[in-house]
């Protein structure tokens, strides 16, 4: 297998941004992408905050209620 | 004959240095005959008076005159026309009282002491002489010895050999900021404009406050109407912060302390309240956060939500960023930013810090029709440790990001240092193993501007010969493939390698400063000097920074899609602003904490960010319901240029210097 790749640790839960296709999410929305495997932690209008499997991630972003996403990314202070 | 003797030796002697002195040769005769001479009292004199700081000069040569000639006194102007505090002194003395507090000046006046701050070779025995003379000196550091010198004795501190300097101790100026000077928002110690930010609430997504920092008070209660703490999940309200409930939700970096007060501090805990930040009475609301884009985007959310509920005008300050992204404000965490903003909500984002850092990679790929165009860049990993499953493990890992216009085919690849070509699919992923070097190499369409996003994830054995010699390939998918031919390509993190060819210092602004809606910042320096608690460097005088001019690290634009950031440029190199007591030492080491208050002196744009929401938060209050268009024309309408800035805009200075003056007064239709 990758043996530099697997030196590392690598998380087994993602944190992630989610732009729905929706404007404005319902609750059917959020249980969909609860299915999903996202745990929702914030909505804030069409985009939901939240944490997913490593696994999952790919079946979330192939979802047809899902326009985007983005691994939470940690940013420097300036 | 033991008198004659004695007598008669002298004599002896007297007459064999008369008889040494005739056969001296003349250039030495010349010598000594020059030291005779007035002139020749000029020669130590320069010598003794260039130790002394110029401040000093004159209190020790009005000391000497006034010992030699107590006649001449009546010099000194009569008392009734002296300023009360500094009457009876000398007028180098009276100088230097009117640069120190009422307290030293009083104590000045009573004793005749002057607080000095001595470089010298032998601490201890400097510090010896100055209590025999009836002064108090401590040692600091093996070089630096803080005193209290009788005025009369500054002449003879000078002649000690083992002294190399003396400089007047001025503590801090008791007037403003230099940079509010500069800004125009104070002139001759007085600010130029009525508003102070009263009624609007200024959001700080940082590394958390001091919730007890004076500066943060006022009439004996927080000016904190809303603290969240985003690691432990606690919100506390003013009434919590008071009963002393966000007292576990430290600022250790200290950078959200300082930042909060450059925005809004009161400039308490200062002398006379002298480093109030730029909008003193605003409502502060601040959430510290993990710096995650996830938790920015919930936090300027939250921040907006309490200014609904409160019924303010809020402008947010955001001194941080990132280089993942398409730097055209399409990241989710952008857009959001242009959908929370509007009239009354206005976001203020820091431009970076990458001014000079070869991150950034920009080629145009475009060949003449018959051959297809071609552009390379070379790059190189640095070495770090990591957490690996097993422990601590030293790997070279970088990110790389390389991003076309959607009009454009082109391949994208990277030729590996042993010449191994890796290609991304067409679309998804491949991973590449070669033992010695991972790369992961993938392609996709972004879903909001349809440009393509390359990505390459390298990860190297820590020897140089797998960290240099990298190569990112561009060219055309056949002859004219290319409309536009833009290639523009991102390392994340300059700790994580460097382009060594083909790195331009320009596209440095990251994410989300490149959002539509936010004002982005630059900066500029205003101070090059302070007195800080470092022994070793108690008074820093950074003499090569020209004030004024523009911070080198401050990170120039456009953005990818040419949209002209920064919009402004703003005082950020060395603000006095507030110090988190829990600040660790790592975090701000002593020569940033000031002497003497519960100060610091940082630079970077995430110091200009917060002058502007200040200034924002001004002119929301003259018109709480200006939307961020409005608030960026008057903005851009009121800068200022100069000699430094040049012609705006530009991509280091946008469209010019703040001028917060203006800024208030200008006219909407102007």
């Amino acid at each position: 297998m990758h043996k530099l790749r697997d030196q590392l640790k690598r998380p087994e839960t993602l944190r992630v941004i989610v732009e729905l296709e929706v404007r404005s999410p319902e609750d059917k929305d959020l249980e969909h992408l609860g299915d999903l495997g996202l745990d929702v932690e914030r909505v804030v209008g069409n985009k939901v905050v939240g944490s997913i499997p490593a696994a999952k991630l790919e079946g979330l972003e192939a979802d047809d209620s899902v326009r985007m996403v983005e691994r939470s990314e940690k940013l420097g202070l300036h | 004959m033991a008198k004659k003797k004695r007598v008669a030796k002298p004599a002896k002697k007297a007459a064999k240095r008369r008889t040494t002195k005739k056969k001296t040769p003349a250039k030495t005769r010349h010598v000594r005959s020059r030291r005779r001479t007035p002139e020749s009292e000029a020669a130590p004199e320069r010598s003794y008076l260039g130790k002394l700081d110029p401040m000093l000069r004159l209190g020790a040569s009005r000391a000497k005159v006034e010992a030699r000639f107590q006649t001449r006194a009546p010099e000194v102007p009569a008392a009734a026309e002296r300023p009360e505090a500094v009457s009876g002194l000398s007028l180098g003395i009276q100088s230097l009282a009117s640069r120190m507090s009422k307290v030293g000046a009083e104590r000045l006046r009573k004793e005749d002491l002057v607080s000095v701050v001595v470089d010298c070779r032998a601490g201890e025995s400097v510090r010896d002489r100055v209590d025999q003379w009836g002064g108090c000196g401590t040692r600091v550091s093996p070089s630096t010895v803080v005193a209290r010198v009788p005025r009369t004795e500054l002449e003879s501190l000078a002649r000690l050999s083992a002294v190399r300097y003396v400089e007047a101790s001025t503590k801090l100026k008791l007037h403003s900021d230099l940079a509010h000077v500069s800004s125009g928002l104070v002139r001759a110690g007085v600010r130029t404009v009525a508003q102070t930010g009263a009624g609007v609430l200024v959001g700080v997504v940082d590394t958390g406050i001091d919730v007890s920092h004076p500066a943060f008070r006022s009439g004996g209660k927080t000016r904190i109407v809303n603290y969240l703490d985003q690691f432990t999940d606690q919100e506390f309200d003013a009434a919590k912060i008071d009963a002393g409930d966000a007292a576990g939700s430290t600022d250790t970096v200290g950078h959200g302390t300082h930042v909060a007060g450059i925005a809004a501090g009161n400039g308490g805990g200062s002398p006379n309240s002298s480093l109030r930040g730029v909008a003193p009475e605003a409502d502060l609301a601040v959430v510290k956060s993990t710096l995650e884009t996830a938790d920015i985007l919930t936090a300027i959310a939250h921040i907006f939500d309490i200014a609904k509920a409160r019924n303010q005008p809020a402008v947010v300050n955001c001194s941080f960023g990132g280089h993942v992204g398409g730097h055209d404000g399409s990241t989710i965490i952008e857009r959001t930013i242009d959908e929370l903003s509007g009239p009354g909500r206005i976001v203020v984002v820091s431009a970076g810090n990458e001014g000079s850092d070869p991150i950034h990679a920009h080629g145009v790929v475009r060949g003449d029709g018959s051959t297809a165009g071609r552009w390379e860049a070379k790059f190189s990993l640095s070495p770090r440790t990591f957490q690996g499953e097993s422990g601590p493990v030293e790997l070279g890992i970088l990110f790389l990001q390389v991003w076309h216009q959607r009009e454009d085919r082109l391949k994208i690849r990277l030729r590996a240092p042993g010449g191994n070509v890796l290609d991304p699919p067409a679309e998804g992923s491949k991973e590449y193993d070669f033992g010695s070097f991972f790369v992961d190499a993938s392609r996709q369409v972004h879903p909001y501007s349809g440009d393509t996003l390359v990505t390459f994830e390298v990860i190297t054995l820590p020897q140089s010969q797998w960290l240099t010699n990298w190569t990112l390939v561009a060219e055309e998918d056949s002859p004219g493939s290319a409309t536009v031919g833009a290639v523009h390509a991102w390392i994340r993190d300059g700790a994580e390698g460097r382009f060594t060819t083909g790195a331009t210092f320009e596209y440095l602004i990251g994410m989300p400063a490149t959002a539509y809606s936010a004002v982005t910042v630059a900066s500029y320096a205003t101070r090059n000097q302070w007195k800080s608690r470092d022994p070793q460097n108690p008074s820093i005088h950074l003499e090569a920074l020209a004030l004024e001019a523009l911070s080198t690290f401050s990170s120039p634009g456009p953005t990818r899609d040419g949209d002209n950031k920064p919009e402004v440029a703003a005082p950020g190199e060395w603000l006095l602003a507030p110090l988190s007591k829990d600040a660790l030492a790592s975090e701000l080491p002593l020569f940033t904490r000031v002497s003497g208050i519960e100060y610091a002196s940082l630079r970077g744009t995430s110091m200009s960010a917060p002058y502007v929401t200040g200034s924002l938060a001004l002119l929301l209050q003259k018109d709480g319901s200006l939307d961020w268009g409005e608030a960026k024309r008057r903005l851009i309408k009121s800068t200022r240029q100069d000699r430094h800035s040049g012609v705006c805009w530009n991509a280091r200075w946008g469209y010019g210097k703040l001028d917060v003056e203006r800024l208030l007064t200008i006219e909407p239709n102007a």
